[in-house]
């Protein structure tokens, strides 16, 4: 009694005290998830709440920040403050998301020179500041010196021309063991965009209207990559492991074009026994390097506006950031920051001022426009992807990014009409909601009305009751509401607009939505056989009485349970295409192995046998429990009748666990069809801006698509209408295999 | 006779270690990186042995994830999920498969469809009705829903389970004055012990590491689940692989502990002794 006392009072208490110190609460949203980082972010809140002591900073950490956002901003509910990226921005502003910062700045009068003129620039469009700066990350040149010295070759400086590292890569690249083929390479493949930059071409025109690179100034760019493809930078399937830094650290490579954030990794993983340093970016005609900065921006719809600023002000404040300590992910904005041995002047690596003089030559890539994301995905990276495969010549590939440009370009001039109508809604919220109430309560009313008719069969309306309520409640509004938005542009941060069937007739017209179904079905239709066959072996021999079975059945249930990033990881090094256990073994009968993931053939095989590896357990764990169900007594008149093993498997062991395995082809159907996580994780390139589903989309399934459009381009609309017509397929082949089961399914044959 | 069934286990055993090494690998794999300083995970050609062993891992890592919150929210929610899910699938699944009404057939096929449509285009609108409902930031939308039939997947496993049992047993049962519900209770659900074993494991492990849900549904720090606690590991430009692994490994054992211990309701091989056959 008296605890029950004590709880009650201390609540009593918390209540009051909260309710007289009325404190704000401001969310504050960041992509950053590691502990180190996060416990830095809490100091900068701890300093803040201690000096704005009417204001609580409630610090949300996530990975998927950007659909955590999109889906909050959707519902109504944004998080007052939000960390973004530079690259992520602009289609945010595109649709009024964000609040401009200008007049709180005049307001306050901030002093914005305290920060590098370019991370303001590159948040700030149309002359409003929509993010306020925090730091940014610039190109600079990584080499390692003890390969240099071995090959003789002086350190790249400030006057290294494209030239100097095109010959220097080549000298570099070092065939140890005779093969014919380099165990280290001179260089990784430098990002185009950078180089075309600096030998003064450009890739859009300044107005955005069409594509400026058919150029001999590109040419020039695309010709020099191009010949170093194969020579002295790795194609795509000559790559050994997960990524460039390990490449790097590893001493298999010289140098690389690499970006300030990976600056961590590299101190982290390079052997203490192996010097290394950064230069500056290469020149061409001039010198140029891409930036990308991180700020804090606040949403539109945040309760408390005056709040947020006064934190992101904070934020980026010299107090606050002084709080973070020595940061080498990035380059502080702040000038003072920046130029302080304390915070981030020190070495490793020696040279680290060229990230600071990257501020004054850097620049974003593209000018002012909502839809990098989609241009880079559509337009850049395919062709990308061809110079890197040596599959495409330098004309040419100016030629493809012209046209495809262009057309892209094209396209989105002509949904002006939509664009400008886009606008933050709140209440789109309000309006969805109201639609799914609506069908909440005809579906009751349906269900009413054939309960009333159909008062005789009540018990069985009674057993699947919980179910009627959970699909009316949860399940049939949102289901509608997505059948709706199908119809609609929905871009989850403005309202709908009605277009009709608008969405699905472009589809047809898209060529990657093809590819993704025709990859889809390729995947289905291979993979739902085999591992059904597989996994029934598998059940079939854990079935057995032996001894240490149980330890079997666990060790072959593991990949189920296991962590998704070690089997990702382990097999990425099993389908490696030289180091690779896979084509280790192939090689011991002399087979030349394939480059799996790296090549567009062989990219989907390799990733069914993952499937089918990975997916065995669950599917094994359900047939067992059906053989179970098999009494024994069957088995035992088929011994009387004389029968052989494989007799009873047929006569006895099949008929007996097909509504087992009707269940389990259903459901790798269904699965299958959606199949995603696993391509997405086995085909994200980390830190990237190549999209999963690749080599040349040869892994694009239609639900990676799907996440494409309407999380990445953010047109739910047409995602919905993706969906529903892969609802449609799904349904089709479920229902042609219910009317198929009647032939071969048996239930209650005792 | 005896030497025949001799080899035949010699052969069995021969598959099943060859198979199990495969499956066994990424489980080693994470036992290794486990054990290891972060700068010998990534040394190409692999590494198998970790040098130093480093068993401080595992302390490090449960403190910088904050652990024990982590944990007692997730036996949380995994467990009334669990319970949810176990009641209302069995009994609807015992209502499609055992009881007829006009409409069962059509029903059932919506069921299924419910998993037809890819999930991410619900999303948005399950997010909105949840925050209408001020369910946003309570353990709500990831325990309730389980209650109202637990999820079209073990609905339609457990119907294809209680369709095998003789329909002569309800027959007889009803003649001795049972009603439906002592007929589910008493009869069905004691012969599927093996899938019911099944529905746990499968249950207990996605609501385990579940992602999606807690990610979106959850948003203070002390509400987050083992799931989304190793993100702490997984950050903007590199990831702790040996803390990531010890943390993972750690999250894996209850997974283990109930996967092993549901096994011993697969070798109860139902009896159906003293029926017709």
């Amino acid at each position: 009694m008296r605890k029950i006392v004590a709880i009650l009072l201390s609540i009593f208490f918390c209540l009051t005290l909260n309710s007289f110190a009325e404190r704000k609460t401001i969310r504050y949203l960041t992509f950053e998830t590691s502990f180190e980082q996060i416990n830095l972010i809490k100091k900068i809140i701890a300093e803040f709440e201690k000096k704005n002591p009417d204001i609580h900073v409630q610090l949300e950490a996530t990975s998927e920040a950007s659909r955590v956002f999109l889906t909050e901003m959707a519902a109504g509910t944004p998080p007052d403050v939000m960390y973004i990226g530079s690259e992520m921005l602009p289609q945010m502003v595109g649709k009024r998301a964000l609040m401009p910062m200008n007049d709180w700045i005049s307001r306050d009068s901030v002093n914005m020179d305290l920060f590098f003129p370019k991370t303001v620039n590159a948040l700030t469009y149309d002359s409003k500041l929509y993010a306020y700066p925090i730091h940014y990350s610039t190109n600079a040149l990584f080499y390692n010196k003890r390969l240099f010295d071995e090959r003789g070759v002086a350190y790249p400086d400030d006057n290294w021309t494209w030239n100097d590292y095109d010959k220097a890569s080549k000298k570099l690249t070092i065939d140890r063991d005779g093969d014919g083929k380099p165990d280290v390479w001179g260089c990784l493949s430098p990002e185009l965009r950078v180089i075309i930059h600096s030998y003064s071409g450009k890739i859009i025109s300044d107005d955005t209207t069409r594509m400026a690179v058919n150029t001999p100034e590109a040419l020039k760019a695309v010709t020099l990559a191009y010949n170093m493809g194969g020579v002295s930078a790795p194609l795509a399937a000559q790559i050994q492991d997960t990524n460039e830094i390990q490449m790097f650290s590893n001493s298999k490579v010289a140098m690389f074009l690499g970006r300030t954030w990976q600056l961590p990794q590299i101190i982290k993983t390079m052997p203490k026994d192996v010097p290394w340093d950064i230069a500056p970016t290469p020149k061409g005609v001039v010198r140029f390097s891409e930036i990308g900065v991180g700020g804090n921006c606040i949403a539109r719809g945040s309760k408390n506006p005056e709040a947020a600023w006064r934190y992101v002000k904070f934020y980026s404040s010299v107090e606050g950031q002084k709080l973070l300590g020595v940061q080498k992910n990035c380059a502080p904005a702040l000038v003072e920051l920046g130029n302080s041995p304390q915070y981030f002047l020190c070495a490793p690596p020696q040279n680290i001022k060229v990230f600071l003089d990257a501020a004054t030559y850097s620049d974003r890539p593209y000018p002012d426009a909502d839809w990098t994301n989609e241009f880079s995905s559509r337009v850049w990276e395919p062709v990308m992807e061809q110079i890197r495969t040596r599959t495409i010549t330098p004309k040419d590939a100016l030629i493809m990014w012209e046209k495809s440009g262009n057309a892209y370009l094209e396209k989105w001039r002509q949904d002006e009409s939509f664009r400008s109508k886009a606008d933050y809604a709140g209440d789109t919220t309000a309006f969805l909601f109201r639609f799914m109430i609506i069908l909440m309560v005809v579906g009751f009313l349906v269900v009413l009305y054939f309960a009333a008719t159909n008062k005789k069969s009540w018990e069985g309306y009674f057993f699947i009751a919980p179910w009627i309520f959970g699909f009316i409640i949860f399940t049939l509004g949102p289901v509608m509401a997505s059948l709706y938005l199908s119809f609609t542009r929905y871009d989850m941060l403005s309202m709908p607009q009605w277009v009709g069937i608008g969405n699905f007739s472009a589809l047809v017209k898209d060529k990657l939505f093809l590819t993704s179904l025709y990859n889809t079905f390729y995947y289905a239709l291979v993979s739902v056989p085999i591992s059904l066959v597989f996994a029934l072996i598998l059940a079939m021999l854990l079935n057995n009485k032996l001894k240490g079975i149980y330890t079997f059945r666990a060790i072959y249930y593991l990949p189920a349970i296991t962590s998704g990033v070690a089997i990702s990881l382990l097999w990425r090094w099993l389908f490696n295409p030289d180091l690779g256990l896979f084509n280790s073994m192939l090689k011991l009968v002399g087979i030349a192995g394939p480059g799996w993931l790296t090549s567009p053939t062989w990219a989907m095989p390799a990733i069914i046998i993952m499937s089918v590896w990975g997916g065995a357990g669950g599917a094994m764990l359900i047939y067992l429990a059906g053989l179970q169900g098999i009494p024994e007594q069957l088995y035992e008149a088929a011994n009387l009748d004389g029968a052989n093993g494989w007799q009873k498997f047929l006569n006895v062991t099949l008929p007996m666990l097909s509504p087992t395995i009707f269940f389990n082809l259903i459901m790798s159907i269904i699965g299958s069809f959606q199949v995603f996580v696993t391509i997405f994780v086995m085909t994200s390139n980390a830190g990237s801006s190549i999209e999963p589903g690749g080599p040349v989309n040869s892994t694009l399934v239609y639900v990676l698509y799907l996440y494409r459009i309407g999380f990445r381009y953010l047109n739910m609309g047409s995602a919905c209408a993706m969906a529903w017509i892969l609802f449609v397929i799904i349904l089709a082949m479920t229902l042609l295999n219910f009317w198929l089961s009647k032939r071969w399914v048996n239930y209650d044959q005792v | 006779m005896n030497e025949i069934k001799l080899r035949k286990k010699i052969l069995l055993y021969f598959l099943l270690l060859c198979g199990g090494v495969i499956y066994i690998l990424p489980f080693l794999w994470m036992v290794r990186t486990s054990l290891m300083e972060y700068a010998q995970v990534q040394i190409v050609p692999l590494v198998w042995f970790p040098n130093p062993v480093k068993f401080s891992n595992f302390s490090e890592a449960l403190k910088y994830m904050d652990f024990w919150v982590l944990l007692k929210n997730t036996l949380i929610i995994t467990f009334f999920a669990m319970i949810g899910q176990m009641i209302s699938s069995s009994m609807v699944a015992f209502g499609f498969a055992r009881m007829k009404f006009p409409g069962r057939e059509f029903l059932f096929m919506v069921l299924l469809s419910t998993m037809m449509l890819p999930a991410m285009v619900t999303e948005i609108p399950r997010f909105i009705l949840f925050r209408h409902l001020g369910w946003i930031d309570t353990f709500y939308p990831l325990i309730v829903p389980s209650f109202f039939g637990g999820g079209a997947f073990f609905i339609f496993l457990l119907r294809q389970f209680f369709k095998t049992i003789p329909f002569d047993l309800d027959e007889a049962a009803r003649i001795d004055g049972c009603s439906s519900f002592r007929i589910f209770y008493q009869i069905m659900l004691p012969l599927s012990k093996p899938v019911l074993a099944t529905v746990v494991i499968f249950s207990f492990i996605w609501s385990w590491n579940d992602f999606w849900g807690p990610l979106i549904y959850l948003r203070s720090a002390d509400k987050k689940t083992l799931a989304l606690g190793l993100q702490a590991f997984q950050g903007l430009s590199q990831t702790d692989y040996h803390y990531l692994m010890a943390a993972s490994l750690v999250v894996l054992i209850p997974v283990l502990a109930i996967y092993v211990s549901a096994q011993k309701y697969f070798t109860q091989g139902i009896v159906m002794s003293g029926m017709k056959g």
